[in-house]
């Protein structure tokens, strides 16, 4: 080969190489995914980006976990100055509160049209109801979270009790608790703010009997004094007062308080969600806790409660929203949905692999466990939030001073907060 | 080479009295141009941002595009009971540890100066100034956790004692009075040092003719030391009063505004509505804030000065 030829076909090759890096550069997209999940969260979208990148050649994920706070005005934040991550990944309701503090979601209804049939069909609608807000669908929902009580499996046997089925059999567990151990509560809880008192303590007891609303009903009723809640609700202050099976610091504590108590095993009973289990399968309280439905109350319908519905929201400034879109409607696929099973525990396909899953995890997937869904009153009233600050300022007072005549206390509390929705609702 | 001779002089009759002054002294304001332009960069700006967001819907205040709505966040904010309430609350914890902070650091200050205290001195003011430059985060988790209810350091001193639990911060009023007595700790040692500076420079001949004529110590205390104290009481009173008008750290650390909203002071309930993306809002309750810490501070300020002359 003379030294023309070679000179010539090497710039050719080279020629073909940039070309071919360039290509591969203008194909290669890396998703942005911002959320407060963790480590299990970080783990699952990694393995589910792997999967998804064996269709779409050159699109890698990053997802950056935070705290809840932070994720929050972090996400604001960028979206109203343009530098928005491709996705959010988050609980319904918080979604919905950044859509009305930014108003800069997309709406996701024709990315989920274009999913498989078979893919959609297992999503029910309390699924598409906590998705949809003002006529949008904000997230592909994708995780049921949903939560159960649970009881230290030791301390049941070294008191000689099964687990607690009913309120009495909880408050006689309970104070046994106490009684074995210095300086141990029977009940978690926790009641530092609104969300946490009502959303996580009240409504969640309600929930799990059965219950499809806890403060205000379908359309917007305040019904606090129903005979029902009435009863959960006098049933959840008296831990606190007469009962006394929770900690005095609880009317303080939020979720990672709580958690400090839970994992620290300074308390015999507490909520559990199918996100805790993973963490809890490997370290404290390490699967020393049996779980069941909430205890009932009254004449109550012991159940599993769906908390919340989590998914995949693309803000509309997303740098690479389309191929965003196609990676929400992807938390679908079956594939998708069995790692979001073993990771983290919420899923909404029916379908799954379930017996390799850990004992911890394998009550939420059982068939033929009573779910009860929570209402979506946060979202469906502008007004919510700040009724429930109100009725948390009364249930506060009345853990503080209680009254001698609960029934009583009830029905003028009842008559106040609907004084108060009436004016929230004219403002 | 002075200025002088690099800047070109005007005439006397072109410039008005207040430029003459600053002419004179055109060396000194010239070093001073750099720090004065840092300042109104890194102070006055920001303030002035600040106060620019109040005036703007909260989706937009970070946009492109910021849209102006007039004083709306001003009339949200004044028409939320929950702000109103939290003012009140402010007002009431700022009055409290103004008070109970400049007298202690008097009484400290006066046994601290006092002569008969001849041994320990040093260790005595170390003692009290240590807690002014401990990192307060750190110190107020600590402080938490000798409040706690479960395993808390105080309760376990007072039942050993045979005494009433605290309720630490599960009460309304325990966790004001907790966090009064932190606050307390943190910053009593600051106004001491303040006071004892201020003690070395009294004119002793005035005590000693006060005790030739007869004063008892109480006279003395009352009639001439006092009223030679008059800056480090003007210092300290409005110093403690911005300190705990903008009350924040120990309640971000401690209470996070709670119980039932009992300690959720200006600055946090502006701190927790800026965390929900209510910019204007929260500028808004900052804005409030900002002038009410001046105008208390300048109004003491002057008040104290003016009874001083």
């Amino acid at each position: 080969m003379s030294l023309g030829n070679f000179r010539r076909r090497s710039l050719l090759i080279a020629c073909a190489l940039v070309a071919s890096l360039a290509a591969r550069a203008a194909d290669a997209q890396q998703l942005i995914i911002w959320h407060d999940k963790g480590d299990d969260g970080i783990r699952m979208i990694q393995k589910m980006a792997d999967l998804f990148a064996k269709d779409h050649p050159g699109v890698t994920v990053r997802s950056i976990s935070m705290p809840t706070d932070q994720w929050f005005s972090r996400s604001v934040a960028a979206l109203n100055t343009n530098t928005a991550p491709d996705i959010l990944f988050n609980d319904g309701f918080r979604l919905v509160q950044i859509q009305q503090q930014t108003k800069k979601l997309s709406d996701l209804a024709a990315a989920m049209k274009q999913a498989p049939d078979a893919d959609r069909a297992f999503l029910n609608d309390g699924d598409m109801s906590a998705a949809t807000y003002q006529g949008q669908v904000l997230m592909v929902p994708f995780q049921r979270v949903i939560t159960a009580w649970g009881a230290r499996k030791s301390w049941l046997e070294k008191a000689g009790e099964q687990y607690p089925k009913t309120w009495d059999d909880l408050l006689r567990v309970g104070k046994k608790f106490q009684e074995m151990n210095k300086g141990v509560y029977g009940v978690a809880m926790q009641g530092g703010d609104p969300s946490s008192m009502i959303g996580a303590g009240i409504a969640m007891l309600a929930y799990g009997n059965g219950q499809k609303h806890a403060v205000v009903d379908a359309d917007g009723n305040v019904i606090i004094d129903q005979p029902e809640i009435a009863k959960v609700t006098i049933d959840y202050l008296k831990l606190y007062t007469t009962d006394k099976l929770v900690s005095p610091e609880t009317v303080n504590q939020t979720f990672t308080d709580m958690y400090q108590l839970i994992e620290g095993g300074r308390v015999g009973m507490f909520r559990v969600g199918n996100w805790n289990v993973g963490k809890w399968d490997k370290s404290s309280p390490a699967g020393d806790y049996v779980i069941g439905p909430f205890p009932q109350i009254g004449d109550g319908t012991p159940s599993f409660v769906v908390g919340s519905i989590r998914g995949m929201s693309v803000p509309t400034n997303s740098p690479h929203a389309d191929v965003a879109k196609q990676f929400a409607a992807f938390m679908l696929t079956k594939a998708a949905q069995q790692i979001s099973l073993e990771d983290m525990g919420g899923v909404v396909r029916s379908d799954l692999d379930t017996s390799n899953l850990t004992p911890g995890l394998k009550p939420f997937v059982a068939p033929g466990i009573k779910l009860q869904v929570a209402d979506n009153a946060v979202t469906a009233f502008p007004w919510d939030l700040k009724l429930e600050a109100a009725y948390y300022r009364m249930l506060i007072a009345a853990i503080s001073n209680p009254p001698s005549d609960w029934d009583a206390w009830m029905k003028d509390t009842a008559g106040k907060l609907r004084a108060e929705a009436a004016n929230l609702k004219k403002s | 080479m002075s200025s002088a001779l690099t800047l070109p002089r005007l005439s006397a009759r072109a410039r008005p009295a207040l430029g003459r002054a600053m002419w004179r002294h055109r060396s000194l304001y010239l070093f001073l141009l750099p720090f004065a332009a840092l300042t109104a960069v890194f102070g006055i700006w920001p303030i002035g941002e600040g106060i620019r967001v109040a005036f703007l819907d909260s989706s937009t205040a970070l946009g492109n595009a910021p849209a102006y709505v007039g004083f709306a966040n001003f009339a949200t904010v004044l028409s939320d009971p929950a702000f109103v309430s939290s003012l009140w609350r402010t007002l009431l914890f700022t009055f409290v540890s103004v008070a109970l902070n400049v007298t202690l650091a008097l009484v400290l200050a006066l046994m601290l100066a006092n002569p008969l205290l001849d041994r320990g001195r040093t260790w005595f003011k170390l003692a009290i100034f240590l807690p002014t430059i401990t990192p307060d985060v750190a110190s107020f988790i600590v402080w938490k956790w000798m409040f706690n209810q479960d395993f808390g350091a105080v309760n376990h001193a007072l039942d050993a004692l045979g005494l009433p639990p605290f309720p630490g911060i599960t009460t309304t009023g325990g966790a004001f009075a907790t966090l009064v007595i932190v606050e307390l700790w943190h910053h009593v040692g600051l106004y001491t040092l303040i006071f004892l500076t201020n003690f070395q420079l009294l004119d002793r001949s005035l005590d000693e003719a006060a005790q030739i004529d007869g004063a008892n110590r109480w006279q003395r205390l009352l009639r001439v030391k006092l009223p030679q104290l008059k800056p480090a009481i003007t210092v300290n009173t409005v110093y403690a009063l911005i300190e705990f008008l903008k009350t924040f750290t120990v309640v971000f650390v401690i209470t996070k505004g709670g119980p039932n909203f009992s300690t959720n002071y200006l600055s946090y309930y502006a701190y927790s509505r800026f965390n929900t993306g209510a910019y204007g809002e929260a500028a808004a309750m900052a804005t409030v804030l900002f002038a009410v810490v001046f105008g208390m501070a300048v109004t003491a300020y002057w008040a104290m000065e003016r009874e001083a002359a």
